[in-house]
C-alpha cells in the first residue's frame, strides 16, 4: 500500500474515533444516539396548566419527570439512517481498520528483516 | 361436531374463561375522537371533567432495569373522570386511555417496537385504559379561594395488552379549581387535576420478552397528572 494512502487511511480512523468520543461527551455521554422529537418538545413547551396547579397541593407540586428532546451521539447505535451513527459504529470499523493496518506493516518489517538477514555477506 | 372440534371447543371456551377480564365496560369515542362518550349513569354520580389533551405532559413512565433506564411520556391521553356530589373530593367514575402509539421515549425505533407485536401490541390493543371503580379515605388537604385540594386512595381498572387489574393508588391526589380570569388564559370551564403515581408488572399483564429483566424492568412506574375541564374538548 502506498505510504500517502496509508497515511490517509490512519488520519480518517483517528478523526472517526476521536470525533465520535469528543461528539458522545460534548452531547451528554447517552447510551443511545437519538435525535429531537416535536411531539415531546411541544408537551414539553406546555407548561400553563402545571405552572396554575403547582401551588396547589404538595402532590402538584412535585414534578413529574421529563424527557428530553435532544441530539446525541450516543455509545451505541439506535436505528437506522442517521440513527446509526455512534461511537461504537464509527470508532469500531477505525479501530478495525488501523489493528489490519499496524498488522500489516508488522509483518512488511518483518518480511524485509527476514530476506536482509538471510542475503549473503559480501 | 365431532370429537376433535368438541374438544378444540372446550379448549378455547377454557381459555377464554382463563383470560375473563373483571373489568367494567369501556366507553366508546366520540366521533371527533378527542373524548369518551360519558355514560349516563356516570353524568348522575357527579360533576364531568374532561381530559385537556394534547397541553401538558399527562403520563411519565419509567423503566429502572439494570442495563437501562427507560423514560417515556404521553400527552395524548382523553377521557373523562366524575367528582363525585358532595364535596368528598373523591371521584365516584372515570375513564381515560392513553393511546400506546402516543408514547414517546426519546428514541424512534424504541417507540415502534414498544408499540409492536412483541411489546404492548398496539395493532390489537390500541389504548392503555385506565377506569375508575372508586374512591376511599378521601379528606381535604389544602383550601384557598382559588382551589381545593383533596387526597386519598384510588381505586382504579388498568387495561393494558388487553389484561385488566385492579390496582388501589393510595395517596392520590384531586385538586378542583373554579373558573376565573386566571384559569380562563389557560383553558375554559372549571378545572381538575387529578394526579396519582402507581406502578405495573408487565408480566401481570401477559407482556413477555427475553430482555425484561435486563434492558427493560418488569415493573414500570407511572406518573400520571391528568388535567380536566368541565368544558369538553370540542368547546374549548
Amino acid at each position: 500500500m502506498a505510504r500517502h494512502v496509508r497515511t490517509g487511511v490512519i488520519v480518517v480512523c483517528l478523526v472517526a474515533i476521536f470525533g465520535s468520543l469528543v461528539a458522545f461527551v460534548a452531547t451528554g455521554m447517552r447510551p443511545y444516539t437519538r435525535f429531537r422529537d416535536e411531539a415531546i418538545e411541544q408537551a414539553n413547551a406546555e407548561t400553563d396548566l402545571s405552572d396554575l396547579f403547582s401551588d396547589t397541593s404538595d402532590e402538584a407540586a412535585e414534578d413529574a419527570g421529563v424527557v428530553e428532546s435532544v441530539n446525541a451521539i450516543g455509545l451505541l447505535p439506535s436505528g437506522p439512517g442517521l440513527a446509526s451513527l455512534s461511537v461504537a459504529t464509527l470508532s469500531g470499523p477505525a479501530l478495525v481498520a488501523l489493528g489490519f493496518l499496524w498488522w500489516r506493516g508488522r509483518r512488511a518489517r518483518a518480511k524485509v528483516s527476514a530476506t536482509s538477514e538471510s542475503a549473503p555477506s559480501a | 361436531m365431532n370429537f376433535v372440534s368438541l374438544i378444540g371447543a372446550a379448549i378455547v371456551a377454557a381459555s377464554v374463561g382463563s383470560l375473563a377480564q373483571p373489568g367494567m365496560p369501556v366507553s366508546e369515542r366520540t366521533r371527533d375522537g378527542k373524548t369518551l362518550v360519558v355514560p349516563d349513569a356516570h353524568r348522575s354520580m357527579g360533576t364531568v371533567y374532561f381530559a385537556l389533551t394534547d397541553r401538558d405532559r399527562q403520563v411519565y413512565f419509567e423503566s429502572d432495569a439494570p442495563l437501562e433506564k427507560i423514560k417515556g411520556q404521553s400527552n395524548q391521553v382523553i377521557g373523562y373522570a366524575v367528582l363525585a356530589h358532595g364535596g368528598s373530593g373523591g371521584l365516584s367514575a372515570g375513564e381515560w386511555r392513553m393511546p400506546v402509539k402516543s408514547m414517546r421515549t426519546g428514541i424512534k425505533l424504541r417507540d415502534k417496537h414498544l408499540s409492536g407485536s412483541d411489546w404492548l401490541d398496539s395493532g390489537s390493543y390500541p389504548d392503555i385504559i385506565v377506569q375508575v371503580r372508586e374512591s376511599k379515605q378521601f379528606r381535604e388537604t389544602r383550601r384557598s379561594a382559588a382551589f381545593t385540594a383533596y387526597s386519598g386512595t384510588l381505586v382504579v381498572d388498568v387495561t393494558l395488552h388487553g389484561v385488566t387489574h385492579t390496582v388501589s393508588i393510595p395517596e392520590s391526589s384531586v385538586t378542583v379549581m373554579n373558573e376565573s380570569s386566571a384559569t380562563q388564559k389557560v383553558a375554559k370551564g372549571d378545572l381538575m387535576l387529578v394526579r396519582t403515581k402507581f406502578s405495573v408488572r408487565l408480566s401481570d399483564y401477559g407482556v413477555s420478552h427475553p430482555v425484561i429483566g435486563d434492558k427493560v424492568a418488569n415493573e414500570v412506574a407511572l406518573d400520571v397528572s391528568l388535567y380536566l375541564s368541565t368544558m369538553a374538548p370540542d368547546k374549548q
